[in-house]
């Protein structure tokens, strides 16, 4: 066996393989959000409500951190390969694919859960107000607070922070006898004494517990309450009451998430998209056919077979590499089908000019296929350049397109050179050619 | 053989200055069209200028008017809203922009809209399908990094032509590649097209593809010099073009064939970024046939006019 059979067999069994790997398409290949529709979240750290004097040092810290809880937040949802991932010194990026309800998605995110305990204050509001009737922070002594409640309209005067949500170690949902949800936690060891003391000295006043700055509940203290149990109450709906418990078992965020930006994908709106995309891929694909078996006959059959290679290892790639496939990433495909041949184009033009210059065919093929060599390299460079670029500093769907353009081109310099020729070179001598 | 041209003569050099003149006209349009983006007066998608974009469909056969004058009524007189139709499309389907900066946070002005929508038409049936909200420090971010790599990859071929060929044929090339950007960019950015991410990658793809037919021509330009002397240079640089004019018209025409398709059935998002990269082939295919080859003519006529003086 030479080698030239040797490679032959080798490029079937690797064609072989990645026609393998990719079947059936929408199992194998990974299919990015605009595709498989989903929820795409930019969240940054709320720079302005993180404690105290903070270095960047500190900020990238709270990020990571963030980064943590909102992954317990997100793990809960049990969503399907969702990811998550830092970006830039405070920002956090989450992508929830096949996940649509944008809201419950928000709503996990901007739950701060900072959970804390304040006693209500005798003081009266009156007091502290000024012209226009509202409360002046600056007009309040030390160890008094101003708080607004759950529901607009309550104002509250409270102490210091007696105790923090640190200290909880579970929260659950649950339902008084009128169907109403609540939300029961509970604390550690620590956390329980110093609850039990709290109570039990100050029995007979208000206790206000507060969840991200606002008051939720503030009953009266009834007794000394051990254990380190206790409840929140708050006219919850149901999903309200259950993502609340989730949140605070979590833990709390270091500070604040804002979205800077978010992309929602509907199922339907992503399944449209593709199908219309790779209909219109199919049509390209066998326009290209036509027009080269059409213009150089036989030779474009050849360099068709070429172009069928070409796009039989990009899919190959794609999914042995776990490459997303993305709507932009599908009209990089349809561009890589019209631009591998191409090449082909630059060869057979000059196979033409050699044989009408009189050359024997097999020294026109030879002639053709090393002297357009140095443009179709040019060509594949300069395209190489601006996708890798493009790859680079592309955002998901973009990247797509960067991914199937530049393999795509990259391998249309085997598909459509190599591979196209070892088909002319299965006959010696050439009579007459078809081109 | 099938050609599309036997054996052309075509005289391209006889009306070059037409071409150059032309093309002055449409790369000056191209500066304007950069002022005018500058500006912030051109039509930029959501990813560049932020807000709010929102999907909506219905299964019923709702109007546009309609739409239209329940957003002038719950708040939203600058919304932009265009129905989207196509070929076996059943029910109703609109894309409404709201071009506002969402300083006060990203998530909610969508969804209130939503809310607010459905809510004053409460019959219609209308369901958010698919939404974008962008915030101004994400919008200038991106801005940023289009134009970093706008930047990077202008470089990178520069790198390549300055390595790839002798001064004066470099220089061309690089006049032809800002040619292709400056009239790709006044086609979309004046022809009131949307100017979002993929717009920028069509330009840059563009940018890279379009310098294959002027090495193409070049490479034959070179081969030919040496026919300099038992003809004149016009006439030399025209059987360069003859000579290569099949695999120009050829090289472009692949390519289209395989991207008609995608604009006229590949759906909403593909639509514009197939129609950026039709216009960007055709617009290389015509400059390296009359911007780059007329411009080395008169290069090499105003030099040999310089040495006839200096002599």
């Amino acid at each position: 066996m030479n080698a030239r059979k040797f490679l032959a067999i080798f490029i079937l069994a690797l064609a072989g393989y990645c026609v393998y790997s990719v079947i059936p398409p929408d199992q194998k290949l990974k299919m990015g959000l605009d595709i498989r529709g989903g929820v795409h979240m930019r969240l940054e750290i709320d720079e302005s409500k993180l404690e105290g004097n903070h270095t960047p040092k500190d900020l990238m810290d709270a990020a990571d951190r963030a980064l943590e809880i909102i992954r317990k937040r997100i793990d809960s949802l049990g969503t399907v390969d969702p990811l998550i991932q830092r970006e830039g010194v405070s920002g956090i990026v989450i992508q929830l694919p096949g996940f649509t309800d944008i809201q419950q998605a928000q709503q996990l995110i901007s739950t701060t859960a900072q959970l804390q305990f304040r006693l209500v204050s005798e003081a009266r509001t009156a007091d502290y107000k000024n012209a226009n009737g509202e409360i002046d922070p600056k007009k309040l002594p030390a160890g008094l607070h101003y708080f607004h409640g759950k529901d607009p309209g309550e104002d509250y005067l409270v102490g210091d922070a007696l105790l923090k949500g640190d200290a909880l170690v579970d929260a659950r949902v649950q339902a008084d006898q009128f169907g109403r949800s609540f939300v029961s936690f509970k604390l550690n060891d620590e956390g329980g004494k110093a609850f039990s003391r709290l109570t039990g000295d100050n029995v007979g006043r208000r206790l206000a517990i507060l969840l991200d700055d606002k008051v939720y509940s503030a009953p009266v203290i009834k007794s000394r309450i051990p254990g380190g149990s206790g409840i929140i109450e708050g006219q919850f709906t149901d999903a309200e009451a259950k993502n609340l418990a989730l949140v605070l078992r979590s833990g709390a965020l270091p500070a604040p998430l804002k979205i800077t930006s978010q992309f929602l994908v509907g199922a339907t709106l992503g399944a449209d998209s593709v199908r219309k995309g790779t209909l219109a891929a199919v049509y390209g694909f066998i326009l290209v056919l036509l027009y080269m078996g059409i213009y150089y006959r036989v030779s474009g059959v050849i360099a068709d077979i070429g172009m069928i290679f070409n796009l039989i290892f990009l899919m190959g790639f794609m999914a042995v590499m776990k490459a997303t496939m993305t709507l932009p990433g599908i009209a990089g495909i349809v561009l890589t089908v019209g631009m591998s041949v191409d090449s082909n184009v630059l060869i057979f033009e000059r196979i033409r000019e050699e044989i009408r210059a009189g050359k024997t065919i097999r020294s026109a093929i030879e002639a053709g296929y090393n002297r357009a060599l140095t443009a179709i390299i040019d060509t594949h460079v300069t395209t190489l350049i601006t996708s890798v670029v493009l790859f680079q500093f592309g955002t998901g769907p973009v990247k797509g397109f960067a991914v199937t353009l530049s393999v795509g081109i990259a391998l249309s310099l085997f598909t459509a050179v190599v591979i196209t020729k070892m088909i002319f070179d299965t006959r010696k001598e050439y009579q007459t050619l078809s081109i | 053989m099938f050609s599309i041209f036997k054996e052309p003569k075509f005289n391209f050099q006889a009306i070059r200055r037409l071409f150059l003149v032309v093309s002055g006209v449409a790369m000056a349009a191209g500066i304007y069209s950069i002022v005018y983006l500058a500006q912030g007066k051109a039509n930029l998608g959501t990813d560049f200028g932020g807000g709010v974009l929102l999907h909506l469909t219905s299964t019923q056969d709702l109007k546009l008017e309609d739409l239209r004058s329940a957003c002038d009524r719950v708040g939203y007189k600058d919304a932009q809203i265009q129905k989207i139709s196509g070929p076996g499309m059943k029910g109703f389907k609109a894309v409404v922009r709201i071009r506002r900066a969402l300083d006060t946070g990203v998530g909610t002005l969508g969804t209130q809209a939503v809310a607010d929508l459905q809510k004053e038409m409460p019959n219609s049936g209308l369901v958010l399908e698919g939404s974008e909200e962008v915030g101004p420090a994400v919008s200038a971010k991106l801005r940023d990094d289009a134009i970093k790599a706008f930047l990077l990859s202008m470089l990178g071929i520069l790198v390549y032509i300055a390595y790839r060929f002798d001064f004066r044929f470099g220089i061309i090339s690089v006049i032809a590649t800002v040619h292709d950007i400056l009239v790709m960019m006044a086609i979309l950015i004046l022809g009131g097209f949307e100017f979002n991410l993929l717009s920028i990658t069509a330009i840059l793809t563009i940018s890279g593809y379009s310098l294959n037919d002027t090495v193409v021509i070049f490479d034959r330009i070179r081969e030919n010099m040496k026919l300099v002397g038992r003809m004149n240079y016009p006439d030399m640089i025209n059987q360069s073009l003859n000579e290569t004019l099949n695999r120009t018209v050829n090289t472009g025409g692949t390519v289209l064939a395989s991207l008609v398709p995608v604009y006229v059935i590949g759906g909403e998002v593909l639509h514009d970024f197939s129609l950026a990269l039709i216009v960007g082939i055709l617009v290389g295919t015509y400059s390296s046939i009359f911007v780059a080859a007329a411009t080395l003519t008169e290069w090499h006529l105003a030099a040999m006019a310089g040495k006839t003086q200096a002599a």
